[in-house]
């Protein structure tokens, strides 16, 4: 089974162009962060309520990445907010998704290719070798989104992280999109870590378009 | 945590007291998964005397909605405490499960 941030890369990726698909500033880096912290809370290590993240077991999981980001959590004697996590954690963004590359590398489902553009400018990209796992994943969100079906809580979880993305929009038709747009907004809720980085997504985007309309 | 259970007509009522976390959900849910499969379909949680739920929680209540929906079962939320009952709302839980003011109302259905 794939991990969170495992699915939401794949769902960001733009398989035609082996690069990531435009997003809101800072969304990714701060969803990634989301789709650790809530992998470590069904692995029992961490636990979220509206204003905190505790630390329940620090045993770690044997997955590289979640034991790295549990031992930082777990270090920290004070209690912070999920807020606060999801801002610590998303200055990592970076490594954890060098981390989730290679695990998707490792798992053969994509790989790295290093390109040059007019001889000069050096770009790399990320082509799916299988193309399996994604489509598995896209079908199976857009039957929930599409359908009346309860989700699990795990596709709560992405459905969460993927729409405070944008992401959702690639899986659906403009026409798709308008009618399931209150659907996808009740079961974006559903999981109150998707719902703290989608507030924070939105209120970075806000503050760029007011700092934008106020520039001279 | 404490567990209670009664049988009122042809509902199953649940009680729930003290915290729902990570460290009592999974006793919660296997429970609750057990009395489905028992072959419960109409299952009311009562809430009146829980005074905590934390993400942990709330995945439960999603995890056994979904099991009960595929056996054409249902399951209710009932007479939650206010802040109980903030967390649900917040969550939007509204929109999968019923949330009754009472026990009684969450029985009749």
């Amino acid at each position: 089974m794939l991990t969170f941030a495992e699915e939401l890369f794949l769902l960001a990726l733009d398989d035609r162009q082996g690069a990531l698909r435009p997003m809101p500033v800072l969304a990714l880096e701060y969803a990634l962060a989301g789709a650790v912290v809530t992998e470590l809370a069904f692995h029992n290590r961490v636990d979220t309520d509206l204003t905190h993240l505790t630390v329940v077991d620090p045993t770690p999981t044997g997955d590289l990445l979640l034991d790295g980001v549990l031992k930082e959590l777990a270090a920290e004697p004070r209690q912070h907010s999920l807020h606060a996590w999801l801002e610590s954690l998303s200055d990592e963004a970076r490594q954890i998704q060098d981390k989730v590359l290679h695990q998707l590398m490792a798992r053969g489902i994509l790989k790295c290719e290093d390109r040059r553009i007019l001889w000069v400018f050096h770009c790399r990209r990320y082509p799916l070798l299988d193309n399996h796992e994604i489509k598995e994943v896209c079908a199976r969100l857009r039957d929930l989104i599409l359908g009346e079906d309860i989700p699990t809580p795990r596709d709560a979880v992405l459905i969460s992280l993927a729409d405070a993305c944008r992401l959702l929009n690639h899986l659906l038709s403009r026409e798709e999109r308008a009618q399931a747009q209150p659907r996808i907004n009740a079961l974006a809720k559903l999981d109150l870590v998707g719902q703290e980085v989608a507030k924070t997504v939105r209120n970075i985007s806000q503050a760029i378009a007011l700092a934008a309309a106020g520039a001279p | 945590m404490t567990i209670t259970e009664t049988q009122q007509g042809n509902a199953k009522v649940v009680g729930v007291q003290g915290r729902l976390d990570a460290v009592t959900s999974p006793e919660f849910e296997k429970k609750l998964a057990a009395i489905v499969d028992d072959g419960c379909r109409q299952l009311v949680i009562d809430c009146s005397a829980l005074d905590y739920i934390s993400s942990a929680g709330l995945r439960v209540f999603l995890a056994i909605a979904k099991r009960l929906k595929n056996v054409q079962g249902t399951i209710v939320v009932a007479a939650a405490q206010t802040q109980v009952r903030e967390i649900f709302d917040i969550a939007g839980f509204a929109a999968i499960l019923p949330i009754k003011s009472t026990v009684a109302d969450a029985v009749q259905g």
